[in-house]
């Protein structure tokens, strides 16, 4: 069972395309469901502590795999 | 004389720029720009804006990055294809217009662009600037057996019912084609009044993108925290100028060719 409530596929996108389809896929969803983000641009995991920071939502978790990152961020 | 559409939803008339944030100049048209670290604006991203979409909610701040496929980034597409084309930095209907400008001179395809936006933002009813029944062509709107006012989720569900979800996505992604091409004579008249030549934009493009590249990677390096600078934009070079360059360990200007 995934625990995760939405999936965005980010590889490939660059600085800032990963966080403005994150926020918008966020925009879509209700308060305390879990958004998982795959990117592969290094500069995203930066970009992602930022975004959660200021917008409130909750950065659950981040890893790293075989030049992938996984965020999974939930919705305040 | 510029187009008559200038007035429209996602047209700007190029020669009403506050002189805050366009100047002609023997030079070359100059654009203001602003570098943070972190941008407090939402997103938090590290990168650069024009000064005139400093504000604007929807625009994230762009880096040297370049899109997969294409050979420039979200900046320098702000820049060349919406600002000095003349739509706004913002908004879908400016979107579809702007794209068109990036296809002719990246020879992308658009198309994938355009269907992003029905199943990223029409999908869910949200249109920017404007409402999602007022930027959809009338004679779809006319499919959906609506009672009474429903929203722009409730008016995207009725006509995926009535059509079907592929049939309205080809429908949409029409749409937003047609939109674009409705932009190709305001951006050639905006481009000419300003003294940039259509036919140079390809190379254009690639030179701004050849200084942000090198301006934005010594910033990075450096962990500058904010910056200011001035775009200039000629027909044979391009350059990006520093203002507050003192102590930042950045050249005043940086320059590229234009092809």
């Amino acid at each position: 069972m995934s625990n995760f409530d939405m999936e965005l596929d980010a590889r490939g996108l660059n600085c800032p395309l990963p966080i403005l389809r994150a926020k918008k896929s966020i925009n879509s969803m209700s308060a305390g469901q879990v958004l998982r983000i795959v990117a592969t641009d290094p500069g995203s995991v930066k970009d992602f502590e930022a975004f959660c920071k200021q917008t409130g939502n909750e950065l659950l978790e981040t890893t790293q795999d075989d030049g992938e990152y996984q965020f999974n961020i939930r919705k305040s | 004389m510029i187009n008559t559409m200038q007035t429209s939803l996602g047209f700007r008339d190029v020669h009403a720029y506050p002189s805050t944030h366009l100047r002609l100049t023997l030079e070359g048209v100059r654009v203001p720009v602003s570098y943070r670290k972190t941008w407090n604006d939402g997103f938090g991203a590290r990168g650069w804006k024009l000064d005139i979409a400093s504000t604007d909610p929807v625009i994230i701040a762009s880096t040297r990055e370049t899109g997969g496929r294409i050979p420039t980034s979200v900046l320098i597409h702000d820049l060349l294809d919406h600002f000095l084309s003349g739509f706004d930095i913002s908004g879908h209907r400016a979107e579809a217009m702007a794209l068109i400008q990036l296809g002719k001179r990246t020879g992308s395809d658009i198309r994938r662009d355009y269907l992003q936006m029905v199943r990223e933002d029409l999908h869910y009813g949200r249109v920017n600037h404007e409402s999602l029944a007022s930027f959809l062509p009338p004679a779809l709107i006319a499919n959906a057996r609506m009672d009474g006012h429903i929203d722009g989720r409730e008016l995207i569900q009725a006509l995926q019912s009535e059509m079907g979800v592929e049939a309205l996505e080809e429908r949409l992604v029409q749409h937003f084609m047609h939109l674009g091409e409705r932009g190709e004579a305001h951006a050639q008249d905006s481009l000419r009044l300003l003294g940039l030549k259509p036919s140079r934009c390809r190379e254009i493009g690639l030179a701004l993108q050849r200084v942000l590249a090198e301006v934005d990677q010594r910033v990075e390096n450096e962990g500058i925290e904010r910056l200011n600078a001035t775009f200039i934009i000629s027909n044979e070079q391009c350059a990006l100028e520093i203002i507050n360059a003192a102590g930042s360990g950045l050249r005043k200007r940086y320059s590229s060719g234009v092809g």
